[in-house]
């Protein structure tokens, strides 16, 4: 049940009313979440992936609430889907006297989402992006593999990253296979991904171990933002850095490491 | 409002409780609980405390609990009343 998956300390907690719940349970999948948001305690972000409107817009009148952080919005097409979202929270919000904006995380999982990735990303309240691997495969007629991902997963980070917002790759669905989760969260960290979701808790360790910053990459970022700051200093925008230029790409890339360690620690 | 059929919400998973419940005149509780002799009151009273709350007085309500915490009683009383009530998303 869901005060279990307090226990495993993930960044992020997501309850799901979409695809794990069959269509004559929703009313009472979306009551018990509502009931878990309002009596459990959770030190996660809590997380709730509601279904496509218009049946999405039955779960956020009955979900929304102060202890909501973020909505999980799937099959996201357009940027009007983003906006038909946020004027629901709006309004919700306003009614409920809640006084925080509720984020929005939007999914993208067909072909035309993917062609329209970057103006969801503009979208308003979104703060990250995603995919759904299979619902993709299955609108384009492929065959889930590292190549027939490639694109979307490249338009997904490339998106996120234009838009200032966090890119997170999709759960490994091979809950036994260590090695091959540890080799897709690695590809995607190299592609610009920050995070990825997790289906089974002892996928959360791997992931972790893949996308925190290892205590030699943060003391190599140390190392840059100091070198740098003396270049700054000197006048310079470039420097050395164990035989190798850095510049202000280099520095960017240091800042990051050092955040994410920050935020981690 | 009143119940106008029967409402059902729950499963037989562990940490749930699977409750029914039917239009009645009074109110009656049937509880099947491995900790019954523990928790029996308190869950009976979640239960009552819920079908208060939603102005319902009279049902008869059948529930078969597996280890479920207060807020996932209160979830599945709402939800079975709700459904009582004609509520459903098909």
């Amino acid at each position: 049940m869901i005060q279990s998956g307090r226990m495993f300390h993930s960044d992020v907690l997501l309850l799901d009313l979409e695809d794990s719940v069959p269509l004559t349970d929703k009313l009472a999948a979306r009551i018990l979440v509502r009931e878990a948001l309002e009596h459990l305690t959770f030190e996660n972000e809590v997380m709730v992936r509601i279904n496509h409107f218009p049946l999405g817009r039955r779960d956020l009148k009955e979900i929304v609430c102060e202890r909501l952080d973020s909505i999980l919005y799937p099959k996201c097409e357009s940027v009007h889907d983003i906006e038909e979202v946020k004027d629901v929270l709006q309004k919700l919000e306003k009614n409920y006297a809640i006084d925080k904006e509720i984020e929005i995380v939007a999914v993208i999982e067909t072909a035309k989402g993917c062609l329209h990735c970057e103006e969801i990303a503009h979208g308003p309240r979104v703060t990250a992006l995603t995919f759904g691997a299979e619902d993709f495969i299955a609108d384009i007629g492929g065959i889930r593999s590292q190549e027939s991902l490639f694109f979307l997963k490249s338009m997904v980070a490339i998106s996120a990253a234009s838009a200032g917002i966090q890119a997170l790759d999709t759960v490994y669905p091979y809950i036994d296979d260590d090695e091959g989760l540890k080799k897709e969260a690695e590809e995607s960290k190299k592609m610009g991904f920050c995070g990825k979701g997790a289906i089974h808790p002892r996928q959360l360790s791997i992931i972790n171990s893949v996308f925190t910053p290892s205590q030699e990459e943060i003391a190599w970022a140390q190392k840059v933002i100091s070198v740098m700051k003396e270049a700054e200093e000197k006048g310079m925008a470039s420097a050395a850095l164990d035989g190798r230029m850095i510049d202000t790409p280099t520095l960017k890339k240091a800042r990051r490491i050092t955040a994410i360690a920050e935020v981690i620690s | 409002m009143t119940l106008l059929h029967t409402g059902k919400a729950g499963t037989d998973e562990s940490s749930d409780i699977l409750i029914e419940i039917t239009p009645s005149d009074t109110l009656s509780i049937t509880l099947e609980s491995k900790v019954e002799s523990l928790y029996g009151k308190k869950i009976r009273a979640v239960i009552e405390e819920t079908l208060k709350d939603m102005g319902i007085t009279g049902a008869t309500v059948h529930a078969r609990d597996n280890g479920a915490l207060d807020y996932a009683i209160r979830a599945r009383v709402k939800a079975a009343v709700r459904m009582g009530r004609g509520e459903h998303d098909t």
